[in-house]
């Protein structure tokens, strides 16, 4: 159940889409794009698990390198079709994000950062060093097939622009159902009071842990169609810091709000790709940025300036519905 | 025999960096309940900066050591006077993002001012090489088990029989409390920041000339501090040391028994694990909800 003005939203961004995919000048403007759409994949699964449970993750590298590696196996190894192999995947991270989290989320959700910060780091250091399995640094993993769905090869930047974004917007609307549920509206009471919600009868750590295995299950799903995408990819792709730029992205954009996720994503990606020398400078502005959004802007810069704007323009007498509120995590 | 009795010198010295890293978190997490991410990034910097200042300019260790300790300790009091405290919403969530973010932004200066150059500081000297039969311990490692053993005592006398130390206790037990009997709960908050910085800057400056100085150590050195806190209890000052001797005991012998590529991966499984089976660590309190 996809409330109309989001709906209206989900169809506004395909026609962005449409009209990107044609004024796009070359190739490399399409894979740019659909980088930024696979980050936007794990971006919007991010904010899914921070911005509605308050729950964060620091390894969402670690399970998108888990849904890439999956892929890579199951049609490598286990000859499994590509799409099965993507639905494999994107389980195998799932169940790694259960694993973890739900002996975790007994504790205070920032242990849970640690354990994902720490998990991101020993797996980067599993993906490098397990050159049987992984090829390590170099080569890594070549010759992924393309993927194929009913038969249809799904090659080259063109058709995987397609797929992954629509992959995401179809990623934004179970998030938009989710948010509007039942559940949702719960995950949002947790976040305010955890307490006043477990006494409405709300088994508050299995709602965090479901939210928790589901955004790394889509984390894993855009692995996965990252490997189909790239082809061949080593170990330096799922690097602790890769994590970083996806929180990075959840910040930029909002909080609390999925489509500040999808705005972030295509920030971070393309701007440095535009800025030069952006590379030493990368981890200070960063840093800072992070520091400053937590500070001042605690739902996201995008959404404060938004929120902000808003404010302004609306009359002192005009009464707002409570979902639309400011810091509301709608 | 011998080759076990190295082991364990080195699994010692390296124990002892992971124990002061892990009591600079316990002294932070007691007095503000927040866990700093940023913890290893101040030993990083008291290393690069130690480094080099002896490198590049040729500076007495003693006036290296000096001045790294003063810069990070101004970074740490910045961080949490001027950014954690002006945070509009203080929740835990929050406080620890921007201790993640302070973690990033130290590394980030860490590569504009320094660079990226793996720096390598010359040993101390000034102790002798200690040998008992085939086994020795080195000069450095002497200098870091004496620094581990003057920080453990002044840090356990001062939160035990100090003023400050106990006006430190009390802020973390019980803010509002604390506050009505005039401590300033702000103040002692910047003062365990103060302290974790200054004992991860010299902590930093003593492992450089064993490990070498390099911007990213930064992260190794805060999960394996967190870990050693964890193992033995958060919390526990007496537990983060003995936590950090077990993570340095696991993590040598794997690299000496096993294999060395996991070295670090095998102490971060370890912090997982106990995250896992026992969060209340060897010597903690429970605080873990059962569901």
């Amino acid at each position: 159940m996809v409330v109309k003005a989001e709906l209206k939203a989900v169809l506004a961004a395909a026609g962005i889409v449409l009209l990107a995919f044609v004024l796009a000048p070359s190739d490399f403007h399409l894979t740019v794009l659909t980088i930024a759409a696979l980050h936007g994949i794990a971006a919007v699964a991010l904010s899914l698990a921070f911005g509605c449970a308050g729950v964060i993750s620091l390894g969402s590298a670690a399970f998108f390198g888990i849904g890439a590696y999956g892929v890579a196996f199951a049609v490598q190894k286990a000859g499994i079709p590509t799409f099965a192999a993507l639905a494999l995947a994107t389980l195998l991270a799932g169940a790694c994000g259960y694993l973890l989290a739900r002996p975790l989320l007994r504790l205070d959700s920032h242990y849970l950062a640690m354990a994902t910060l720490a998990l991101g780091v020993v797996a980067y250091i599993v993906f490098g060093q397990a050159r049987p399995l992984t090829g390590g640094f170099d080569p890594g993993i070549t010759g992924v097939p393309p993927l194929q769905i009913f038969g249809f090869q799904l090659a080259g930047p063109r058709k995987m622009y397609w797929v992954s974004w629509t992959t995401l917007l179809l990623v934004c609307v179970i998030g938009f159902n989710l948010v509007h549920s039942a559940r949702g509206r719960a995950m949002r009471a947790l976040r305010s009071s955890e307490i006043a919600t477990s006494c409405l009868g709300v088994d508050t750590v299995g709602l965090r842990v479901m939210v928790f295995s589901l955004s790394t299950a889509l984390t894993g799903l855009a692995g996965g169609l990252y490997a189909f995408f790239m082809g061949s990819f080593a170990a330096t792709a799922f690097e602790p810091g890769f994590s970083i730029d996806i929180l990075m992205m959840v910040l930029v954009g909002s909080t609390s709000t999925l489509w500040g996720a999808v705005v972030g994503a295509l920030a971070i990606t393309i701007l440095p790709n535009l800025l030069e020398g952006f590379e030493l400078y990368k981890l200070l502005v960063f840093g800072l940025t992070m520091m400053a959004i937590m500070v001042f802007f605690p739902d996201g810069l995008v959404q404060s300036v938004i929120d902000g704007v808003r404010s302004l323009r609306r009359k002192p007498s005009e009464e707002t519905s409570i979902l639309r509120r400011p810091g509301s995590p709608l | 025999m011998d080759a076990l009795a190295q082991n364990l010198v080195s699994a010692l010295i390296s124990g002892a960096i992971y124990g002061v890293a892990g009591l600079g978190f316990t002294v932070v997490y007691n007095a503000t309940k927040i866990m700093n991410f940023a913890q290893g990034e101040f030993l990083m910097m008291g290393a690069l900066i130690s480094a080099f200042f002896v490198t590049s300019f040729g500076l007495h260790i003693v006036l290296a050591i000096g001045i790294a300790t003063i810069a990070t300790v101004m970074l740490g009091v910045i961080l949490d006077r001027w950014v954690i405290q002006l945070g509009r919403r203080k929740t835990p969530l929050n406080a620890v993002m921007i201790t993640l973010g302070a973690a990033i932004t130290f590394r980030g200066l860490a590569v504009v001012v320094i660079g990226r150059d793996v720096l390598f500081e010359p040993p101390f000297g000034g102790i002798p090489t200690i040998t008992f039969g085939n086994v020795y311990l080195s000069s450095q490692g002497v200098w870091i088990l004496l620094m581990l053993i003057v920080f453990s005592l002044g840090l356990s006398y001062m939160f035990s029989k100090t003023r400050i130390g106990m006006s430190m206790r009390a802020a973390s037990d019980n803010p509002r409390a604390a506050m009505l009997c005039g401590i300033d709960s702000r103040w002692t908050s910047t003062l365990a920041f103060g302290i974790a910085a200054a004992t991860g800057a010299i902590a930093g400056a003593f492992v450089a000339p064993i490990s070498s100085a390099f911007y990213e150590s930064g992260l190794f050195f805060s999960l394996k501090g967190f870990a050693s806190a964890m193992l033995g209890g958060l919390g526990n000052p007496v537990g983060a040391i003995i936590g950090g001797m077990l993570i340095g005991l696991i993590e040598t012998f794997s690299a000496g028994y096993l294999t060395s590529v996991y070295k670090d991966a095998v102490a971060l499984t370890v912090l997982i694990l106990v995250l896992l089976a026992m969060p209340d660590g060897l010597f903690g309190r429970a605080q873990v909800k059962r569901v």
